[in-house]
Formats: C-alpha cells, sequence, structure tokens
C-alpha cells in the first residue's frame, strides 16, 4: 500500500472541500483523478502531499518517496535563482550535474539551464518543476494538472515519459479537469465532486460515462 | 592620507562596519526575497525600547536588548503565521507598540543618560573594543547559520510550498532567522541607528540582485556592495562631519539609483 485515504474530510471556514473521501493508492498503480473546477482535486492532493491536514479521517502512508508536480508555480519572482540552482538545491539528496543536464534535454530546455527563473514562460517554468519532481528520484509521482502550461506538442511527448515510468514501476497519482489528457487503458479512476462520484477502471469508466452522459458543469469529458 | 586611519576610534568604526554590513547583507537576501524587508524596521523600533530599558536598569544595554528583541520577533512571528493578521500588520502592531513605551519610559526617567538622537541615528564613532567584540562573535553566528541551512534556506525562500512538501521544518528556519535579524538589529541600532537600520538591511539585497545573474551572485553582490557602501560612508561622514548611519544609507540609495538605472539602460539597448 502506498497510502490510504480512510473517510478523510477538508472542512475550511465551515466549507466542506472534501468530504467523506476514501480508497487507496497501491504500487504500481496509474491512478486519474478528476472532476471539474472546484471539486476538491486540488485540495486532495495536498492531504495526499502532506500539506493540508485533513479535519476528519485518517490518511495512512507507506514507506514510499513521493515526487510532486504542482499545478500553481509557488516560486518567489523576487528571488533571481537559475534553472540550475533550483534543480540542484531543491532536492535534499544529492544530485549529479549529469543527471540534471539529463533530464534538462529530456524535457527540451537544455539551453535554459543558467537562465533565471523570473525570466521563464509559464511551460518553460513548469518543466522545470517537472523535472525537479523526477530529480528527487520519486517511487510516487503526484501529478497536479501539469501539463496545463505546456504546449500541445509537447503534451503527448510528457505523457508517454509518464507511461514509460509507469512501465518501469513508478506508482502514478494524476490530476485532471481534461480526460483528453494522459488518460489510458488499464489506468484506475476516480471521479470527484467534493466526494467520490466514481471508483473504478478506466472500462468501468467508459461504461458508467456513457450512462450518465459526459456533460456536468459546463465540462465536456472525451474518453 | 590615510591619518584618519591612526585614530582608534576609526579602526573600530570601519571595523564594526565591515562587520554589520557581513551579517546584515547575509541576511538581507533572504528577507527581501521572500517579501519580508519591513521586519527589520520592526525590531528596530522594538530594539530601541530594549536598549532604553538596558540603559535603565543594566551596565550593557545588550544584555536586555537582545532577549526583548528575541521575544519580541518570536511574537511578530506567531502573529504572522496565525492567519489572523497580515505580516506588516502584525509588524507594525508590536513594533509600535514597543516605541511608544520606550518613550514613556524616557520622559518618565530622570536618570536616562543617553542621547535619543544618538540612538536615533547611530554613533559609530563612539563605540568601544567590546561592540566590536559583540558585533563579530553575532556575525560569526549569522555566518554558521547561512552556512549551514543554505540549501534549506534557498529552498523555503523560493518556494516554500516545495519546501513544506520536503518536510523541511520550514517554521523552525523561520523563527531562527527572525531571531537573528532581531540580534543584529539591536547591534546595528546602536551602531546605524533606529531609523536607519532597515536600509542598511533592505538596500544590499535589492542593489546586488539588480545586477545579479543568480542567488549565489546576489549575496556576493549585497556583501560586497554593503561592504564597500559601508566603508565609504564612515569615511566620508568623517570627512564632512556627516553621522555615519546617514551617509551610510545616502551612498546606499544613489548606489541603488545608479544600478537601476544601468540596467534599465542595458534593458532599452
Amino acid at each position: 500500500m502506498i497510502l490510504s485515504f480512510d473517510n478523510v474530510s477538508v472542512k475550511k471556514y465551515d466549507t466542506c472541500i472534501i468530504k467523506d473521501i476514501s480508497f487507496t493508492v497501491n504500487k504500481g498503480d496509474y491512478l486519474n483523478i478528476i472532476g471539474p473546477n472546484g471539486s476538491g482535486k486540488t485540495t486532495l492532493i495536498k492531504v495526499m502531499t502532506g500539506l493540508t491536514k485533513p479535519t476528519e479521517g485518517i490518511v495512512r502512508f507507506g514507506d514510499y518517496k513521493l515526487g510532486y508536480i504542482p499545478q500553481h508555480l509557488h516560486n518567489s519572482k523576487f528571488v533571481p535563482a537559475t534553472v540550475y540552482e533550483v534543480l540542484k538545491l531543491s532536492n535534499l539528496n544529492k544530485v549529479k550535474d549529469s543527471e540534471i543536464d539529463a533530464y534538462l534535454e529530456l524535457m527540451n530546455i537544455s539551453e535554459l539551464k543558467y537562465h533565471k527563473m523570473n525570466q521563464l514562460s509559464g511551460g518553460e517554468s513548469q518543466r522545470v518543476f517537472i523535472v525537479r519532481a523526477l530529480l528527487s528520484r520519486p517511487d510516487v509521482l503526484i501529478l497536479d494538472e501539469p501539463t496545463s502550461a505546456l504546449d500541445p506538442g509537447f503534451r503527448d511527448k510528457f505523457y508517454n515519459y509518464i507511461e514509460t515510468l509507469h512501465n518501469n514501476g513508478m506508482t502514478i497519482v494524476h490530476v485532471t479537469h481534461d480526460l483528453s489528457d494522459g488518460l489510458r487503458r488499464g489506468s484506475k479512476i476516480i471521479q470527484l465532486d467534493q466526494t467520490i462520484r466514481f471508483n473504478g477502471s478506466f472500462e468501468q469508466f467508459q461504461n458508467y460515462h456513457e450512462q450518465h452522459h459526459a456533460e456536468k458543469d459546463g465540462e465536456h469529458y472525451h474518453v | 592620507m590615510f591619518d584618519f586611519l591612526m585614530h582608534p576610534f576609526m579602526i573600530r568604526a570601519i571595523l564594526i562596519g565591515i562587520i554589520l554590513a557581513i551579517s546584515t547583507s547575509l541576511i538581507s537576501n533572504y528577507l527581501v526575497s521572500s517579501n519580508q524587508s519591513l521586519i527589520g524596521d520592526g525590531l528596530a523600533h522594538i530594539s530601541f525600547t530594549g536598549v532604553v530599558i538596558g540603559v535603565l536598569f543594566s551596565n550593557n544595554p545588550l544584555y536586555v536588548a537582545i532577549p526583548i528583541a528575541i521575544l519580541a520577533s518570536i511574537l511578530i512571528k506567531l502573529l504572522m503565521r496565525s492567519n489572523k493578521l497580515h505580516g506588516d500588520t502584525a509588524i507594525g502592531l508590536v513594533s509600535s507598540f514597543a516605541l511608544a513605551i520606550g518613550f514613556i519610559l524616557i520622559s518618565k526617567s530622570a536618570g536616562f543618560n543617553m542621547s535619543v538622537e544618538s540612538m536615533l541615528v547611530g554613533s559609530i564613532f563612539s563605540t568601544k573594543w567590546s561592540d566590536v567584540l559583540y558585533s563579530g562573535i553575532i556575525s560569526i553566528l549569522v555566518l554558521i547559520f547561512i552556512l549551514f541551512s543554505y540549501q534549506k534556506l534557498f529552498t523555503i525562500t523560493f518556494d516554500s510550498t516545495y519546501a513544506k512538501f520536503s518536510k523541511i521544518k520550514e517554521v523552525y528556519y523561520d523563527y531562527a532567522l527572525a531571531a537573528l535579524t532581531a540580534v543584529v538589529v539591536v547591534v546595528g541600532v546602536q551602531t546605524i541607528g533606529t531609523l536607519l537600520i532597515s536600509a542598511f538591511i533592505i538596500f544590499p539585497a535589492v542593489s546586488g540582485s539588480l545586477i545579479a545573474k543568480s542567488f549565489k551572485h546576489m549575496m556576493i553582490n549585497s556583501v560586497i556592495i554593503n561592504v564597500v557602501v559601508t566603508i565609504a560612508g564612515i569615511i566620508i561622514g568623517h570627512f564632512l562631519s556627516f553621522p555615519a548611519g546617514s551617509t551610510i544609507i545616502v551612498l546606499h540609495g544613489i548606489t541603488f539609483g545608479v544600478l537601476y538605472l544601468f540596467k534599465w539602460i542595458r534593458r532599452i539597448e
């Protein structure tokens, strides 16, 4: 078991953000967490990553190393840090320069190594944070809408690489509101809207989806 | 030409200036980068009252002023982290409350034998060798803290959310940095002055960042700029009979203006 949620709820000022969530992530899973904006996906991820504590319920963590690619970039725009400094210093385990170079090459941003982070575009920054997560050599990679700032041409390459990591044994937890992003056969799906509306396989979700129509709150899911 | 260096008070002023310049600029980079520039200003006001209480009740004001400033820095951080008050509000509340107490104490104490003006604008030429020693010890503490925490402080400053995710005890580093700032500010208040010490904390990092190619570069720049400006300010202040603290800050202002202009012209080119 990588982690499990038992009846987890998170409240903020009397408002319930997520309610009564129970599920388990096992080693080797490829879990997609889907739901419209405001459904509590990011809060769920924050509980998973230990950034938010649940107000009710229990979260159990196995002894696995987590890697995290956040949806929003929290970096300070006032810090003149270079890409290299961020990658070298943000990982508390020692990172070799050759590893940094290899991942920068993989993400097509080798030429940005000594550029300042506050001069990069949203997409370039996001690629740096993908490299930062991968350099921590995680057993589980948690991706919160990881391609929101990436150009469509690079998205496919990114998801192909994530699939390769999964095939090599990495557990993937992928959060998205757009099912054209990275949804794949054999993966598990949790549909969230404050509470869990669906929890099952990709194939089961297709049947469920056909029965309940694809449209909800203006969101179009193309499975 | 260098006859002024024959005076022991001048040697002490330059030594204490260099020591303070190094420690304030190292701290400056983290405070300015994480939007905490004004904490130096708030702690300076609190230190003023700490020094007043120290003068009234102790032979060495530092023995009283340092614990008061550390406690106040912790109180400010507690208020900032409570989510009940915005950061600047907490600094404003605690510092103005402390400053008011300081002025009441001065007005009601017949035995207060220190010039309020010298506390406000500093008196670097009347420091003792013991002040140089205290500043040196505090600077070494700052240097050790920065050297051993460089990686973690960088991560916290650059991306505090990722620091929390990486299980860095961000809260401890935050309190430690605030407490160290408090100690540096107390020493600085006696030499640079209550009104000017916060500029001594803000200018180095801001000017250093204008011409920095990296965070490491920013730190080196800030130390060089602060040391050079401080020595120049002390010497110019001595020859023109200006208050040294004020001269240092005016030079910092000019340095910032020149670097800002330089960067602006280069961008246009």
